[in-house]
């Protein structure tokens, strides 16, 4: 092949993936973005206090994940679930249903059988209220450890 | 490039010296083969310059990647095991049913949680390892070449 035609093909296949990179950036900075926005306009409503948290002590970071967490369960409710983010240390509420699949290092289980203090990995869409409407939730091994220095899990009740 | 030319020039100023041997042999000593040898002596120069070059080029960008590399794998083995990327990546692994009902939720909260600025800081600091290695064996191995002669044989 000419040489020539190597270098074309090479230089629009690297511009495909950086348009392709560039895209898929934009379009997760934009959920990212419209998820943060949502989530701090509805922090008083699921957490309580004032809508930008009691001192004022909401996530640094600009942006929280909206599709998926990984972090510590804080509390068990009847519907949802709060987990605190070990990425963004961010609380979020997770809501659940019948349709939500619960998977543990044993198998299949069910959403009851989530525990406070169990890591888990939620995979989700967030709603126009902040939350995240769980499709998928694994409960990690107790030892798992891939923690933030700062964050210390919380232990079972 | 300079050498092609300058040879070039040389030839024909050689043949013109053959050319106008016949009616200016007193004011003309020069033997025959000296511009190609001159010429060859400063091709030889110029490539060594070139190697010197090409060898503080590379010894620098390598220095600098390799003392770089700890910080840059620290910091991205560190973003990597608190973002939990790790986990998501093998929950879609481990459950193909569910990652294939609901695959779009799964790529972008594994896009979300990927550490960029921390695999590009990794990502740049290998390319340019790898490249100033790279650099070692271009055309031929010259700068090899250029080491093995330079400081084993005259130092050795």
């Amino acid at each position: 092949m000419d040489k020539n035609l190597k270098w074309i093909i090479a230089g629009i296949a690297l511009f495909i993936i950086i348009v392709l990179t560039f895209t898929m950036g934009v379009l997760v900075g934009q959920e990212r973005a419209q998820f943060s926005f949502r989530w701090a306009e509805n922090y008083h409503r699921v957490f309580g206090g004032p809508p930008r948290g009691l001192l004022g002590n909401l996530p640094a970071r600009s942006f929280i994940n909206g599709h998926g967490l990984f972090g510590s369960v804080v509390s068990i409710d009847k519907s949802d679930i709060i987990v605190k983010d070990h990425d963004d240390e961010a609380e979020k509420d997770v809501v659940y249903s019948s349709q939500t699949s619960v998977v543990s290092p044993h198998g299949t289980v069910q959403v009851s059988d989530i525990k406070i203090g169990d890591i888990v990995v939620v995979i989700g869409s967030p709603d126009d209220q902040g939350r995240i409407n769980a499709t998928f939730i694994r409960i990690l091994p107790p030892n798992t450890p891939s923690l933030r220095p700062s964050i210390v899990p919380l232990m079972p009740s | 490039m300079l050498p092609k030319v300058l040879y070039q020039g040389a030839k024909n100023r050689q043949i013109s010296y053959y050319v106008q041997e016949p009616m200016s042999k007193e004011l003309d000593p020069c033997p025959p083969g000296l511009f190609d040898r001159i010429i060859l002596t400063i091709k030889k120069e110029q490539e060594l310059r070139q190697s010197r070059r090409l060898l503080f080029l590379c010894i620098s960008m390598l220095g600098v990647s390799l003392s770089f590399l700890p910080f840059s794998a620290t910091y991205f083995f560190t973003e990597w095991r608190a973002s939990g990327s790790f986990y998501f990546i093998s929950s879609a692994l481990e459950n193909i049913s569910i990652f294939s009902a609901h695959w779009q939720e799964f790529m972008i909260s594994i896009f979300e949680v990927l550490p960029v600025a921390a695999i590009i800081a990794l990502a740049v600091n290998v390319v340019i390892a790898l490249f100033a290695i790279k650099l070692f064996f271009h055309r031929d191995g010259l700068l090899i070449k250029y080491i093995k002669h330079n400081l084993i044989l005259h130092h050795g």
